[in-house]
């Protein structure tokens, strides 16, 4: 079990590392700085002294190597909008983002648990047809369309809710379940498929013979034994969650990571842009070893195998 | 088909191993169970009508899809009191004629889906071919690069790449094939990893094939299955986040029509003209669901072991 949280977790750092590789190389790709800061006029010594100062005549490694430092000082450059270091800009916002997330995780759980469980207990019912109307509708329904529509109907015509803006529940509703209706599809699926595929083991077989009443096979025998692939799933969800959280925020003007990130990109901020990238990776990259070291509690044969 | 056949056809369906596609038999049944399902026949009807509306495009829009027509802007469509036949979905706060827009824009995001797809394929095959096949450390790089690539969820990869770039047709199909790669190099991984150790490959090894024709003979026609399924459904996946990057501001530049654009341009006018966010929202979804249809299809017949895994 130890080898197993060891090895994970040194398989998070080179991720990690991959991470701030992939952000080096895309800030390398925004052009030339010097001429950013020099304009096209200026004359070949100008530049030569610039780019000495700015460090960028060493090597790329040495450059890397800089980087990682001042990453780990949390220096992620100077947001060219607003005029501060871009870190605390995304970190002040992260909250927001978050409450968005879990509101939306929670509305995805109220929508996939219920419906993934009965439509596969009840299979081929009218109810599992139904279900499948839905995993289809709300994939097709991305946030911004999905996020609009509601927009017109409940805040536009019928004036239930603001239209955006963020401050109390009234303004989360929306959003959180508009992103959580969306993410609930695939959740919903993989939850019917995994319990379908449990119900017809030979260990629910003998429960049955046993004489357990059925509510007891499915909630303590079935249910128990999906929680892996719930684990899994959650956290795949919550990089999706991520991802939608972007854009649901830029539909209803929701204060957090996602807004100022899709303003720094107009905005050509690129030390924003980055430092946003970079939070959003850490987030997934988090939420992915959690789950990976939530096995070893769930199930037993983690334990057992390592 | 014979009930011999089909009883064939099920018998390798519960027992979990893919279809075998050099099997004759196999891959008839396949195509007329494929024909004969509802959701290929409206799945495929609805986009055999979007491909030859974005081909036919410049002959069945009603007008030019960027011409701007000041004197003409926010007409609703042709159905409201004050609409006229000839701007049908009405016109857009420009006066462009939306229809024409809807249409142009599934031209994009047709091409979009099509090629970032095509490409991610591609690639993600060719790696994750490799990377089952040779194991070891040649697999532990490959799947750490993988690992790398997930901690980035797509829309925010795509996000920064647009960001330091610019934005392109053509980095956008680029940016997109990159983030999916990864889908089919994992599912790949898998198939080969399932198949690389059976008897036939081993034959084929005694006889004294080399690994190319290994690999590609006897290994790669496993994958066939499994990577036509996810493609389908990543063709769906990478419209909507084309879409969704669109809406961003990031995806194609204006003044060119896009569905996500056209969505982003009608958020401001909602209460005044609902017609422009909606319509070109409509022809997305239903692009989506037509689409999934296809898929969904795909997956039961071709490869019943994703079919399980949801």
């Amino acid at each position: 079990m130890q080898r197993y949280i060891v090895v994970r977790l040194f398989q998070g750092v080179i991720v990690l590392f991959g991470v701030t590789v992939v952000t080096f190389i895309l800030v390398q790709l925004t052009g030339n700085p010097v001429m950013a800061y020099l304009g096209a006029d200026a004359t070949p010594d100008a530049v030569e002294q610039m780019r000495e100062q700015l460090g960028l005549n060493s090597p790329i490694y040495v450059q890397y190597g800089r980087y990682l430092e001042r990453l780990a000082h949390g220096d992620f450059g100077v947001s060219a909008v607003y005029d501060q270091p871009a870190l605390p800009l995304i970190t002040e916002r992260l909250p927001a983002t978050l409450e968005l997330a879990l509101a939306a995780l929670f509305v995805n759980f109220l929508w996939s648990f219920p419906l993934g469980v009965l439509s596969a207990i009840k299979r081929d019912s009218l109810l599992d047809r139904l279900t499948a109307v839905f995993v289809f509708g709300s994939q097709a329904m991305p946030v911004f369309w999905s996020g609009i529509l509601a927009i017109l109907i409940f805040a536009v015509k019928l004036h239930w809710f603001p239209t955006s803006g963020s401050g109390g529940i009234r303004h989360l509703v929306m959003p959180a379940f508009i992103l959580g209706t969306h993410t609930a599809a695939y959740q919903t699926r993989l939850l019917r498929s995994s319990m379908l595929d449990i119900l017809d083991q030979d260990f629910i077989r003998t429960a049955r013979a046993k004489g357990v009443g059925e509510r007891s096979v499915v909630i303590r025998h079935a249910l128990r034994n999906s929680l892996m692939t719930l684990t899994t799933v959650t956290g795949v969800q919550f990089a999706a969650l991520m991802s939608g959280a972007v854009v649901t925020e830029a539909v209803f003007v929701w204060p957090g990571v996602g807004s100022i990130a899709a303003q720094a990109i107009q905005n050509a901020d690129i030390s924003l842009v980055m430092a946003a990238t970079f939070v959003f990776a850490v987030i997934v990259w988090c939420l992915n070893l959690i789950v990976d070291l939530s096995y070893v509690l769930i199930d037993p044969r983690v334990k057992l195998t390592s | 088909m014979s009930s011999k056949q089909l009883s064939q056809a099920q018998v390798m369906q519960t027992d979990g191993t893919s279809l075998n596609w050099e099997g004759g038999t196999t891959r008839r049944s396949a195509q007329s169970r494929l024909l004969r399902d509802n959701k290929v026949r409206v799945g495929g009807l609805i986009l055999a009508l979007l491909c030859l509306a974005a081909i036919a495009a410049p002959w069945i829009a009603p007008a030019d899809p960027i011409a701007q027509q000041l004197t003409n802007k926010l007409h609703p469509p042709a159905w409201e009191s004050r609409g006229s036949w000839s701007h049908p979905l009405g016109t857009d706060e420009y006066g462009r004629d939306v229809l024409s827009r809807v249409i142009y824009g599934g031209r994009i995001s047709l091409v979009i889906g099509l090629f970032a797809t095509v490409g991610a394929a591609i690639f993600g095959v060719f790696v994750g071919l490799i990377s089952g096949y040779y194991s070891g450390r040649v697999d532990s790089v490959i799947m750490r690069i993988v690992d790398i690539q997930m901690a980035f969820p797509t829309v925010i990869l795509a996000m920064a790449v647009i960001a330091a770039l610019g934005s392109t047709m053509s980095r956008l199909i680029l940016v997109l094939a990159i983030s999916n790669w990864v889908l089919f190099a994992r599912i790949v991984r898998a198939d080969v990893l399932s198949v690389k150790n059976r008897e036939y490959v081993e034959a084929g090894r005694a006889v004294g094939a080399t690994e190319w024709r290994l690999l590609s003979r006897y290994i790669a026609p496993n994958v066939v299955g499994s990577v036509t399924v996810v493609a389908t459904l990543t063709i769906a996946t990478t419209i909507v986040v084309a879409a969704s990057l669109s809406f961003l501001g990031l995806g194609v530049p204006p003044p060119t029509a896009s569905w996500g654009g056209m969505l982003a341009d009608g958020r401001d006018f909602l209460g005044l003209a609902w017609w422009i966010a909606t319509f070109p929202g409509l022809a997305l979804m239903i692009t989506v669901i037509a689409i999934n249809l296809l898929g969904d299809a795909l997956r039961d017949v071709l490869d019943p072991r994703l079919a399980a895994a949801g």
